[in-house]
């Protein structure tokens, strides 16, 4: 304890050390030290830091503090991957008619695999249990709502080259081997789906062909972006610093021109 | 009272002490037990109002003494406070 305070007393500022701080070790090696005499030490030294303190200090303090609220925010904060496929729904070279048909086609396709009922189904399902504290606190069909709105995302595109259309699927979660089951698990929705229409309407229905990317199990976190948070608590911190700065500076003068 | 600079002057009104004398003698007369960042930053304002200095000696254990400012300090606040204690008194006799 008593060495545990001496490199407390060591967060006082150098030039008080160089007056007072072999007093204060000679202090601290006669008394029976105690807990409380460790914080009261530690105070002791804030509050001299702060009696000498410049403005050069109080930005880079207010930074740090910016910093340091930022970085407790950026680790509490969930990561979140993406996981992704793409999945070719017409033959390259069709008439762009025939494309438009198509992509009519996987709009009412997606609109029956995004039902309610299938969403819930995917996310009960106890292999993948998806977003267990959100059912706790709300019901179901809000947090289907919630999956389909925020972390589901389905666009259709053109393949490199543009000859064909795609369909990219892709879902958010923060298990990157959840994320990638429930992109598997639709897209299989989506060939099923196909199939069973295909063979009820006939070969008029577009058949989905292949698929071009497979679910990707994702290695980086899509967010958060720790690094770019702690920055922007850092800078955020300095701007505030320095306006606290300027405010007292402000308030200081107006003090000694009123006192004049 | 446990204002930690009335306590140091009044500490060091009867002589000079080094810090854990300063302690020990606060803990006796008053019943509080300054921690050592209490009292050195009491001692570090006095020294810089000038009402204590230190007093010549190549000891780690330094000692200090009541300037003849602090003396008068600590008399204007004491008879604040004497002033204060006897109107309390005096009042709860009479409530």
């Amino acid at each position: 304890m008593r060495q545990l305070i001496r490199w407390t007393a060591r967060l006082y500022p150098a030039r008080w050390r160089a007056r007072y701080g072999e007093e204060l070790d000679a202090l601290v090696e006669d008394i029976q030290p105690q807990w409380q005499d460790l914080f009261n030490v530690l105070l002791g030294a804030l509050r001299m830091q702060m009696t000498t303190w410049n403005y050069l200090k109080i930005v880079a303090a207010v930074a740090l503090a910016g910093a340091l609220v930022a970085g407790v925010f950026a680790f509490r904060t969930p990561e979140r991957y993406v996981s992704t496929a793409v999945m070719r729904i017409a033959p390259a070279g069709q008439a762009d008619t025939d494309s438009q048909g198509a992509l009519d086609r996987v709009v009412q396709l997606q609109r029956q695999i995004l039902s309610r009922r299938r969403l819930a189904e995917i996310i009960t399902r106890p292999a993948l249990n998806l977003y267990p504290e959100d059912r706790k606190k709300m019901p179901l069909e809000d947090v289907v709502e919630n999956m389909r709105n925020k972390a589901l995302r389905i666009q259709s595109m053109q393949t490199q080259g543009g000859g064909a259309l795609a369909l990219r699927i892709s879902f958010e979660y923060p298990d990157k081997m959840k994320a990638q089951a429930v992109v598997r698990e639709l897209l299989k929705m989506f060939l099923e789906q196909n199939n069973a229409t295909w063979k009820n309407q006939g070969p008029s229905a577009v058949k989905i062909l292949e698929i071009l990317d497979p679910p990707s199990l994702p290695q980086q976190p899509l967010s958060p972006d720790r690094p770019m948070i702690v920055t922007a608590g850092l800078l955020g911190g300095a701007v505030l610093g320095l306006l606290a700065v300027l405010v007292w500076r402000g308030r200081r003068s107006s003090t000694l021109h009123s006192q004049k | 009272m446990s204002d930690p600079t009335l306590l140091v002057l009044a500490s060091l009104a009867d002589g000079e002490k080094h810090g854990y004398a300063m302690m020990e003698d606060i803990q006796r007369f008053a019943k509080v037990r300054l921690g050592p960042g209490t009292l050195y930053g009491a001692i570090t304002r006095l020294e810089q109002r000038g009402w204590i200095r230190p007093v010549g000696s190549d000891d780690r254990r330094r000692p200090y003494c009541i300037t003849g400012a602090g003396r008068e300090y600590l008399q204007a606040q004491l008879t604040n406070l004497d002033q204060v204690v006897k109107t309390a008194i005096r009042r709860l006799k009479h409530a």
